[in-house]
Formats: structure tokens, sequence, C-alpha cells
């Protein structure tokens, strides 16, 4: 079985255009929803399979004090720019845009803003100091010795990040299924833990 | 006027050294193609550099190796006109004649526009775009863009190769009116002896980077060194006679004491021109003939016999020095010595004519 | 009906101005740099010439990713810069100089080549006749040149208005500041209900095109009417 990478958004519409994928995992509800409108993915075999937290990161040398609080005076907390995913379309950054606007932060926020296409640029910009501050998934803060983390973000202050997987709609192969039912399993629950993701469902 | 050469130039084909004195004010410089005519002018001019070298221009250093002098070509005031009339092709007529006279001062310049687009008759040409003229009207403009940059010599890279012999003979008379005229020395590079003659006696004569001679061309073109090369593309006789009368097929002139028929020319009484006689056109003899066609019979006495190849030049001096090609047969059935009395037979159509002495 | 919404003129807008401002940037360097490489042979020269043509094969994400080793504000121009008081990351000034460094090797081929075509030996006369060499490069190598100068401004012009990747990865996405056409075009992409704009914006991107070569074109064919040769 063949792996494609890519964005969420990207990813749909090749499928909705007719790209010969067996399985599609998202980052983003969203875009899991428009292709099940429009018939696209068998919504019998849909499941909610990973989630994930965010966090607030910093150069690691360069961290500042933060409180998750309307109070706080996010905007002389650092200098600069505040990176993130591009809250047009890219799913990371439309859950930091909700935690910014459930803390009230977004007025001081939304002109400083460096959205990135996706996360990795986030992280390279937080890396390089180009900004002192980014929101990424804990999964990719983690694994990064390059940025500390600065605070995490609590779950409610934005809606849930799932990320769903189902078959797509047309004739499937038993592999496929077995593959839907192998990310499932306990030996892959292990290998998500590692990397910071929370699992959902159980098998 | 004096020029200083001594160039030394390391090229692919062969070692170019010169080291001359030119103090006329036409100098040629005469050799065959790929003798490093070009180069010469280019190094002079600052756009090539020696390997070593002094140039010296009436007691101003152009350059000097051993004390780091390197005049840049801007800084020369050596006008150049090329084979190639090489006319700024983006300028009119106009804009490039003044190329050069806008960068020099107006208390240096020698010339006006006027005055050189008067001479050299350009004045029609003015507005043109430059690439619109004809062969001659552009070696004419290229002419007039070098002098109206008052340079203090002339530097001129067989300018009119590319042109036919009609266009050749009507650019020559602004030539010399250049030399004459504008009083500007003129260094002045062909491959063809006629063309050299109609301004110049004064030659040097180049051949694989080396000077092979340098003086007046009665004395050049005896050297044995010099006569191969202008076998191919000349006449190695240059008679200067002067016109005592003219009938309808030939005309009588005087070489010193002798009398020559020359073929029929349309020149006054006491017209003085050069007239040009090839070494293997020359007949020999130890007595006068009699019953023969030729009517020129100059008598002379045998000066040099030198061998070259596969010929025997005899060098005769009828009042004037003559070269003759002959066999070696000839040479010993003749028993022909140095201090012999000889006769030359020159039929009247062996004769060409040549410029006018001036 | 408008033509375009409001933030679209601003995208339109953005975009030409960082176009414009590449080329400008662009296209002395290549000048320079084109006449060393045509007219002049040194050690190393082979390298120089590789060096100007990296942006052409590295791919545009990498290429942003070296912009920001050499211009953030940890890059290694970075300290000078910030003595200076230049900002490139996340401003459009940074957005003009990914696009003028990836347009570089492709006005400097057009530069380069129309300039071996000037006659050396025009220039060998202009010296004779009294123009030092800067005279003669101002009067007699650049107004030669001046077609393939049109090509490559054209060429810049119309690679800095497509540029995006290397652009993204330096600067970001920010409305206003960096949004050019495809970057708009792509944001608008991956939005469910972003297509109209997106075609819109794709139509736009046409015709600047064909404007820009058309107009190249046009100029490139004056100045070589100016020296037709019969």
């Amino acid at each position: 079985m063949s792996l494609s990478f890519g964005g969420s958004s990207m990813l749909a519409r090749q499928i909705e255009a007719g790209a010969p994928a067996d399985l599609y995992l998202s980052a983003s509800l969203d875009w899991m929803d428009h292709l099940q409108a429009r018939g696209h993915i068998d919504s019998t075999t849909r499941i909610d399979l990973l989630g994930n937290h965010l966090v607030v990161v910093a150069p690691r040398d360069e961290g500042f004090a933060l409180t998750l609080a309307p109070t706080f005076d996010i905007g002389g907390a650092f200098a600069g720019r505040l990176a993130l995913g591009d809250p047009s379309h890219v799913p990371a950054g439309i859950y930091a845009m909700q935690a910014l606007q459930a803390l009230g932060w977004w007025p001081a926020m939304a002109h400083r803003l460096a959205p990135a296409g996706d996360v990795r640029a986030v992280l390279a910009w937080v890396e390089r100091g180009e900004c002192a501050a980014g929101i990424v998934y804990t999964s990719d803060a983690t694994t990064n010795p390059r940025v500390q983390i600065v605070a995490t973000i609590p779950d409610s202050l934005h809606i849930p990040i799932r990320y769903p997987v189902a078959l797509v709609a047309g004739p499937t192969t038993a592999a496929a299924r077995r593959r839907l039912d192998t990310l499932r399993s306990p030996a892959a629950q292990a290998v998500f833990h590692r990397h910071g993701f929370t699992v959902l469902t159980a098998q | 006027m004096t020029l200083t050469l001594r160039l030394q130039r390391q090229l692919p084909e062969f070692r170019l050294d010169v080291d001359v004195i030119c103090q006329e004010p036409v100098t040629a410089i005469y050799g065959p193609s790929g003798a490093g005519k070009t180069t010469l002018l280019n190094l002079v001019s600052g756009l090539a550099r020696p390997d070593t070298g002094y140039v010296e221009l009436d007691g101003d250093v152009l350059y000097c190796s051993s004390q780091g002098t390197d005049r840049p070509p801007e800084a020369r005031r050596l006008g150049f006109v090329f084979q190639d009339d090489l006319l700024f092709p983006h300028l009119s007529v106009d804009a490039n004649l003044r190329f050069g006279y806008e960068r020099v001062q107006p208390a240096e310049r020698r010339f006006e526009p006027g005055q050189i687009i008067d001479l050299l008759e350009i004045g029609p040409l003015l507005g043109r775009p430059s690439q619109q003229l004809s062969g001659g009207e552009r070696q004419r403009v290229a002419l007039g863009r070098a002098l109206l940059s008052s340079p203090r010599m002339l530097l001129m890279d067989e300018p009119l190769a590319s042109l036919d012999q009609g266009l050749k003979s009507r650019i020559i008379p602004y030539l010399r009116h250049v030399r004459s005229d504008l009083g500007i020395p003129i260094l002045y590079v062909s491959h063809s002896v006629a063309e050299i003659l109609e301004l110049t006696r004064q030659v040097l004569v180049l051949q694989q980077g080396q000077v092979l001679a340098h003086g007046d061309f009665s004395v050049v073109s005896q050297d044995p060194r010099v006569l191969p090369l202008l076998d191919e593309f000349g006449f190695e006789n240059v008679l200067p006679v002067e016109i005592l009368n003219c009938k309808e097929s030939a005309c009588t002139a005087r070489c010193g004491d002798q009398m020559l028929r020359i073929p029929f020319c349309d020149r006054p009484v006491g017209t003085r021109l050069f007239v040009g006689v090839r070494a293997d056109d020359i007949i020999l003899a130890r007595q006068p003939p009699e019953g023969l066609s030729v009517r020129n019979r100059l008598q002379g006495m045998i000066t040099e016999i030198a061998a070259v190849g596969a010929t025997r030049l005899v060098t005769i001096d009828v009042g004037h020095p003559l070269v003759v090609k002959v066999t070696p047969e000839a040479v010993a059935d003749l028993a022909l010595a140095p201090g012999l009395a000889a006769w030359c037979l020159i039929k009247t159509h062996s004769l060409r004519l040549g410029p006018e002495i001036d | 009906m408008e033509i375009l919404s409001p933030a679209e003129w601003e995208v339109l807008g953005l975009s030409l101005r960082v176009a414009l401002a590449s080329v400008t940037l662009t296209l002395p360097v290549a000048v320079g740099v084109g006449w060393l490489l045509a007219r002049c042979d040194f050690r190393g020269k082979l390298l120089v010439d590789g060096l100007c043509h990296l942006p052409l094969v590295l791919p545009p994400v990498v290429t942003g990713y070296l912009l920001l080793l050499a211009f953030g504000r940890r890059g290694w121009l970075g300290p000078v810069l910030e003595s200076l008081g230049i900002r490139l990351a996340f401003d459009w000034k940074g957005a003009v100089l990914a696009s003028a460094v990836v347009a570089f090797p492709l006005s400097l081929r057009a530069v380069r080549l129309a300039i071996e075509h000037v006659d050396p030996r025009l220039e060998g006369v202009a010296r004779t006749l009294g123009a030092g060499a800067w005279r003669v490069f101002f009067t007699v190598t650049l107004p030669l040149a001046a077609p393939g100068l049109w090509v490559g401004a054209l060429l810049a012009f119309a690679r800095s208005l497509g540029e995006f990747g290397a652009t993204i990865t330096f600067v970001a996405n920010i409305s206003g500041q960096t949004r050019t056409i495809p970057a708009a075009i792509y944001t608008y992409l991956n939005q469910p209900a972003g297509e109209a704009a997106a075609l819109r914006l794709v139509w736009i991107s046409i015709g600047l095109s064909l404007a820009a070569l058309v107009g190249s074109e046009w100029a490139a064919r004056r100045s070589r009417n100016r020296q037709a040769t019969p």
C-alpha cells in the first residue's frame, strides 16, 4: 500500500477530482465533511481516529512567561509576529485562531500573525528566531529540540482537534479494510502515543 | 613627427618583434596576410598590450613596460580606421561623427565638423542611420569620425580592402587630402603595393612578425627577401617617368636619360608618374638586338645577381635599379656577372601605369 | 457589478509592486554580472556561473529556506540588516528579495547573451575615439544590448508574478504585505468555496503576463530597429 502525504485540503480536492485513493486520513473535520456531503467517502466507515493538543512554543533560548487568561497582556509578552498555520485554511491555524478568540487575544494578535502554509514552516520560523512565538501541535513540539513549550492550550478553547479517517467511496478491497482496522490496533496506538497524539477510539 | 616603436609580443604562430623609428608623414606597413600588421596597429593604439616594449610619439611616452607606463587607448589620441568601418549601428551618421569630437576639449580640437564634412563630402549623409550607407560612404564617415577626434596620428588598417576598384580610386584622393591638407601623420597598413604608392614611398615590410625592410620603396623592393612578397601582389619594379608626348596608341616618356614607350594615358605633357613592370616581364640581352617588336631597350650595368630559390634575380642599373628574373642557365649561357653592361627589353604593354608623383 | 473585490484589488496591487521592484533590483545586478561573464576571463568563472543558476535548479522552498538562513534575524546577514533597520521577514521587501533571487538566473542569461552579441571591436573603436571604459559601456555596449535587456526584464517580471514557493517559505502569506497573486490563489483554493475568486485571479495573471509579453516585445523590437542592418 502506498502513502500520499499532503495538506488535508489538497488531498480532499484530489480525491474530489478522482484520485485513486482507498483511505483518507484528514487533519480537519471540515474537509472530511466536505467530501462526505458530496458522497466521496463511505460514511459507514468514518470514525474519529486521533486527537491532538495545541501548544505555544518559543525559540529554545528565548522563552517568556505566558498565562492563559484573558487578562494576560499577550501583546506585550513578546515582540514581533506570532507564527501559526494560515487560519484561512490550515487546520492547525483554524484551531489556533479559535483559541485566541476564546482567550480574547484575537484583537491584539490579528495583525501580528505570520500565517504559514503548514506547521513545518511555523516550526522553522520559531527555530530561527524569526518569530518569538508560534502555535503548533504537541506532536510537533515534543520531538523538536530547538523550541521550548511555553504553554499548553486546553481543549476547551477550541473545537476538538480530531483526525477522522474513512474509506473512500467506491469499490474497496479487503486489504483496504484491513488497513483501516490496523490503524486502530494496540500496536498502532503505541506509535501514535509516542509521537504525541491522543488515541480516541480503541478497538 | 617621430614615432618610436619597440614592441615584442608572442603570438600563437610567431613572435612579433619590431624596432623602428618612423618619421615620414605617411608610413605604409606592407606584408602578406597573417604577418602581424593588424596586431602591430592594435599594439600601437593600446587596444592590445605587448609583452614588452616602448612606444613614444613626439616625445610623449605612451607605453613603457620597464617603467609600467601604459596609457589607455582613450588617452593616446590615435585615430583608428578599420577595414570594416565599424560605425556605431545605433547612432546616426551625425552622431557617429560627433562621438569623438565631443570628447575633445574645445581648446584641443584641431578640426571642426563642417571642415571635415566638406573635405570628405559627407554632408548629404548626416541625418541617415549609419546602416543605410554604401560601403564607400561608410568608410568616408569612419574616416571623418576618426579625424574629428583630433588625433595626433591616424592608424589605418586596410581601410580600402573591402571596396571595389572603382570605389577605391574615388576614396584615395580623400586620403591624399588628409595627408597633404590636414598634416596628420598616418600609419597605413595594406597588402596592395599600388594602393600604398598612391600615398607614400615610405614602406615598412612585415613578415611573420619581423621587419624585413624599412625605407623608400625603391630600396626596399630590391631586397631579395622582399621580392617574393611583391611577386604575389604587385610589380617588383617601379620607375618614375615624365611624359614627353602622347599619340593615339602610346606615349613617350623619359626615365632619367632613357626613353620609354608606355601605354596610352590621357595625361598632359610633363606629368610625372610611376610605371611598374614585373621582374619576369623583362628580357636581358648582352647586345642590343635587331628585328624585334620590342620598342623599349634600356641600357645599364649589372650590379648584383642573387639566387632566390630556383631563379636568379639580376639587378641592373639603368639610371634607376631594375630587377630581372632569369633562369640559372641563362646566367651561365650569357656569362652574366656584376660589372657587365646589358640591355633590358620591355614590351610597351608590360608596363603598367601607376599613380602620379606629386 | 465590481470586477474585483477590494481584497483582490489589494492582491493585484501588491503583486505589481513586488514584481516591478523585483525587476528593478534584479536587472542592474544581471547587467553587471552578465558583463563580467561575457567580457572577462578569470579563475572560478565557471563556479560563479553555476552559482548564479542555483535558484533555477533548486526547489523554490529550498531557495526560500536558504534566504531565511542568509537574511533572517539569526541569519548570516541578519545582524547587518538589523543594524540598518531593515526587516525582510513577513514584509513585502522580503517578497521582493525572494522574487528577485528566483528571477535572477533568467534575466542573467538574456542579458549576458545580448552583451556577448555586441561586437567588441565597436567597444575598441569607441575607446580610440576618447571614451573611457565606463563611457563605452553606457554609450555603446548598453544601447546595443538593449533588446536583450528588455527580454531579461520581461522574464524577471513574469517569474516574479508567479513566484510562490520561496516567498511563502521566507515571508509567509500575509495579506497586504506578502499575499501576491499566486499566494492568494493558493489561499482561495484551500477554502472550500474559494474557486470563483481563485479563477478570477488566474485570469488576471494571464492578462498581466500577456500585457508584459507584448510590452517587452514591442520595446525590444523598437530598439532592434534602431540598429537594423539593411
